[in-house]
């Protein structure tokens, strides 16, 4: 059995021992490289850029600008509208400008340091309100990037029917991902010239599609290779420096490094979305919500990015996890001078759980009734339908969720200065609307071992031991007989991005189809009755080697681009977390005591895995609750930028309900973004509890905790 | 990526005062843990660091007899000897706040004074233990007060080729003494206000008060006028109001207004309220 075992990570001996490489420590010989010149302007023309004290200095090998990029000069995942370098126009503070590409990196970050550029300043617009009503554009078909909207219901009607109705605004800043490695790449040509990138990546595929249109070469001549990687969270999902590095190597024809300090990494970084939220929630007497108005105007930077994605994430889970007979909600995008928001654990939903756990607790005060109690009275449960429409028929254990941390909800004791949240979530598994599909293969190598081609990206989540997990119990072998080959577009089929928490849930279900023929096609072969799998093995490769492939595309529809009505996910993952902090009267400093999270994830494949998940997300929450807050120009380094270190990190105790998702691999869904999304609203919830103080701006740090306090 | 320079490791006192001498561009090296920060940024470009951490004279951290700390002794052992605990609990409660275990290991007392950074979180508790420096360079001596060495943000009366060879406090007796700083996280953070208190009541009313605000000013100061105000008045009473508002409205002299006084002051008075 393995299925439900807390197995060892398949990595943990090379990253114990240090031998797994990372990116940034690759070497090759004839290795140059390359740094990115940044403009720190927010908003410019560039006038003229003078290469020729850079180009001088002994070891610079040569410097690029947008006139030496042979093909595209723009990436995005929906909309290709971000410059590798700056065609004449600059419209964030860190936008790359230039390159330089020097024998080492010494020479080539003190040769950056010569390179004069000149602008013609611009006015910046810094603010989404003011982007939204100015007539300068950012881009040239506006400011708005979109606007989403979900429909249901009539709430006028509902309005005028409900007892207590609330209205309060609520907002979020800018936050890093900060993950562990900072973006490094190296990229090399080959004797063919072929390109192959080596990366510290998310999604290899997706890459191997925008380094093709960046060199204007077929798809089949870049290779991308995932190297083992210390973090994404969303941020490794947009081209980082693989476009720079397989630039620069495919122009100089020599390997070519480029790797991010902290600081570059946080000035060229994808941020999560700072969001406006304005909610209108009603109630009836007995607690049963009755309506929900939402108006979410986001900010997302200087670019597209995920920046639509967020905006329909927001939207389509503005109510979280409750039954709401009657929604409207407008969400929508605008483009301003500030960094380029992007994908970020959680896509907009941690923002707006903190919106609508604030408004249950608000409603709840209002009725009178406990907080708890008003969860569950509208909790989503089977056959309950969502805001877009979805009738729930499977796998909603949010109920269950809530009757794990009953218990220790109903035996709090508030002594001095604590006080205790709830906080909820609900979460689209995979992306939202659209076709997201996995692939995967299984080969038998002559040697007796079944090769895993696994294209998923495993950055530190586990999905490589998760993903093993699945296929050894389809397989019903032994643990040592699976040898994985992962992560490179040469050998591996395209399993989508580790994002939307759905790597488990559906390149999982994709292995397990891939393992089931191949079991099937075993036992043909005599598996169970003393036949060797070395003896099969061996056999097939005289046959030319069988492939078994495996594949699965969660069944969804499309959104109704007007009322938002649809199956925007096959599943949802559930979570309830309860916190408790300390507040101390005299600093108004927040500490984080201890958290109860329940989580409804289908099916543990590996138990100690999911609980992983859950601490990293609670330390996160703590993050983006009470510290994080990336402001542009000033947010520099770690310096001044504050996340939480594991002297934050409270107590979790956590409780793994397992409703299982009949589509999903033994039942299984995801966690990877829920353990993060309801964190934030259950310490502000509690901080309310604590001090009687209602936070509606994130993070709420001590200084903004003390005016609230003054103003009382 | 740092920047190349040179590095000399003088065995002892006389050595280090020659290099400071004879050296052109130099910094004195005593732990490292802003200044190779700063040398990272490239806002300061040595050619040679001197490293005073291995000087013969400088290895005992502390003298009890004579209240002598070493300048090489590091934020680890004023945090956690005993005898500091008990001679000097406030530097001891200071000290322990500082970074993380790594930055205490490195970071020195000696290093914190003459960095002269407004946020340095060993200064406040040593101001109230009216601390004197005893500063050398090549042929001379000087001994000057820890409150009029620090001059300004990251200056002090400090001369190129000086070094403070000594940090003398002074032992308090029957005062109850206390540190609390103000942070956005439990660890590794940049105190954002820091105050440190010794008290000594007899009978109802304060005897003697001694009071250090750190991060708020351009340098840590004792609050004298306050303090003075203080002796002799009833603990119970409005004194204590009365002391707050002189120690805000002289932070403000100060500095003129800031946006952050907004929070600053009102925590400030929270903590002093608390402190007596």
């Amino acid at each position: 059995m393995f299925v439900g075992e807390s197995l060892e990570r398949v990595d943990a001996l090379e990253k114990v021992i240090g031998k797994g490489i990372f990116a940034g420590d690759l070497r090759m010989e004839g290795m140059a490289f390359g740094v990115i010149v940044r403009a720190e302007r927010f908003h410019a023309r560039i006038a003229s850029i003078d290469a020729s004290e850079a180009i001088a200095t002994e070891g610079v090998v040569r410097v690029l600008t947008h006139k030496d990029i042979p093909g595209a000069n723009g990436y995005g995942v929906l909309k290709k509208d971000q410059p590798y370098l700056a065609a004449g126009y600059i419209r964030f503070f860190g936008e790359p400008v230039a390159m330089v590409i020097a024998q080492n990196e010494r020479i080539a970050r003190e040769a950056a340091l010569r390179m004069r550029v000149d602008y013609e300043d611009m006015e910046p617009l810094n603010d989404p309100f003011l982007a939204a009503a100015s007539t300068v554009n950012i881009h040239k078909g506006g400011n708005l990037l979109c606007r989403k909207t979900v429909i249901k219901g009539d709430t006028k009607r509902a309005e005028g029917q409900s007892h207590v109705v609330i209205e309060r605004t609520y907002s979020t800043r800018r936050v890093d991902h900060v993950f562990l490695e900072c973006e490094a790449g190296l990229a090399f040509p080959d004797q063919s010239g072929r390109i192959t990138v080596i990366s510290s990546t998310q999604n290899i595929h997706y890459k191997q599609k925008e380094v093709s249109r960046l060199l204007s070469l077929p798809e089949e001549r870049i290779r991308i290779i995932q190297a083992p990687t210390g973090g994404g969270f969303g941020g490794k999902l947009d081209v980082t420096v693989e476009g720079y590095a397989a630039l620069a190597a495919y122009l100089t024809g020599r390997p070519v490094m480029v790797r991010y300090t902290r600081e570059e990494s946080m000035l060229s970084n994808t941020k999560r979305h700072p969001l406006y939220m304005n909610y209108r929630t009603g109630a009836a007497k007995d607690g049963r919500l009755t309506f929900l108005e939402a108006k979410i105007t986001g900010d997302t930077g200087a670019y597209a990015s995920y920046g639509e994605v967020v905006a329909l994430r927001a939207a389509v889970h503005a109510t979280g996890p409750y039954q709401v007979p009657n929604v409207h909600v407008e969400s929508s995008m605008y483009f301003t001078n500030n960094p380029v928001c992007g994908a970020m654990r959680g896509f907009g939903i941690p923002q707006t759980a903190f919106a609508h756990e604030s408004q249950m607790d608000l409603l709840a005060e209002a009725l009178c009734i406990d907080p708890l109690e008003i969860r569950k009275i509208n909790a989503l449960r089977k056959g309950s339908e969502t805001a877009t429409g979805q009738v729930l028929n499977h796998s909603v254990g949010f109920y269950d969720a809530l009757k794990c941390i009953e218990p220790a909800w109903k035996e709090r004791k508030k002594t001095g200065n604590s006080g205790f949240g709830l906080g909820c979530m609900f979460y689209g598994i995979g992306n939202t609307g659209v076709p997201n599909p996995s692939a995967c293969h299984l080969t038998l190598m002559p040697e007796g071992k079944i090769g895993f081609h696994l294209g998923a990206c495993d950055i530190g989540q586990g999905s490589d031991t998760v993903l093993t997990q699945i296929l050894l119990e389809t397989l019903g072998l032994e643990k040592n007989c699976v040898l994985l080959v992962k992560g490179d577009s040469d050998t591996t089929r395209d399993a989508g991005s580790s994002s939307a928490s759905r790597q488990t849930y559906i390149t999982g279900k994709a292995v397990f189809e891939a393992g089931r023929k191949l079991r099937s096609y075993l036992e043909e072969k005599g598996i169970d009755k003393g036949r060797s799998l070395k003896d099969i093995c061996s056999e097939a490769s005289g046959e030319g080697g069988p492939i078994f492939d495996g594949f699965f595309d969660p069944p969804t529809t499309s959104l109704d681009p007007v009322t938002g009505q649809g199956i925007p996910y096959a599943t949802y993952a559930f979570a309830a977390h309860m916190t408790e902090v300390e507040v101390d009267p005299a600093t108004c400093v927040c500490r984080v005591k201890k958290v109860h999270a329940a989580h409804d994830v289908g099916r543990a494949i590996n138990p100690d895995a999911v609980r992983g998940q859950i601490f990293g997300g609670v330390a996160m929450g703590i993050g983006f609750a009470l510290m994080e807050e990336f402001i542009p120009s000033r947010s520099k380094s770690l310096y001044s930028y504050y996340i939480p270190t594991s002297m934050d990190m409270p107590a979790v105790e956590t409780y793994l309900v397992e409703d299982q998702e009949p589509t999903g691999p033994y039942g299984a869904k995801g966690v990877g973004e829920p353990a993060l999304i309801p964190q934030g609203a259950s310490i502000m919830n509690a901080i309310r509890d604590a001090t009687g103080i209602r936070g509606f701006e994130l993070p709420c740090n001590f200084e903004r905790l003390c005016l609230l306090a003054e103003k009382v | 990526m740092l920047p190349r320079f040179r590095c000399l490791v003088p065995k002892n006192k006389k050595e280090a005062l020659d290099m400071l001498k004879d050296e052109g561009n130099t910094r004195v090296l005593a732990g490292g843990t802003d200044l190779l920060v700063d040398i990272r940024k490239y806002t300061c470009c040595p050619e040679t660091l001197i490293d005073i951490t291995r000087i013969r004279e400088f290895k005992r951290p502390f003298d009890r007899v004579s209240g002598i700390l070493s300048p090489a002794a590091t934020h680890a052992f004023a945090s956690g000897s005993g005898e500091i605990k008990q001679d000097f609990p406030a530097l001891a409660l200071g000290c322990a706040q500082v970074g993380s275990p790594q930055i205490r290991n490195m970071a020195t007392i000696g290093g914190n004074i003459a960095n002269a950074c407004p946020a340095a979180d060993s200064v406040p508790p040593l101001l109230i233990y009216d601390t004197r420096l005893t500063i050398e360079s090549q042929g001379e001596e000087r001994e000057e007060a820890l409150e009029g060495f620090l001059l300004s943000p990251y200056r002090s009366s400090l001369k190129r080729d000086e070094l403070i060879t000594a940090i003398k406090l002074k032992k308090l007796k029957g005062y109850r003494f206390g540190f609390k700083r103000l942070s956005i996280r439990a660890a590794l953070s940049i105190g954002r206000l820091s105050v440190a208190w010794a008290v000594k009541e007899r009978s109802g009313a304060y005897e003697d008060v001694k009071i250090a605000v750190g991060s708020c000013t351009p340098v840590a100061f004792r609050a004298r006028e306050a303090e003075m105000f203080l002796k002799e008045k009833p603990v119970c009473g409005g004194a204590v109001k009365e002391a707050e508002e002189m120690i805000t409205a002289g932070i403000r002299e100060k500095t003129g207004e800031r946006p952050t006084h907004a929070f600053k002051l009102p925590i400030l008075r929270n903590i002093l309220t608390e402190a007596l």
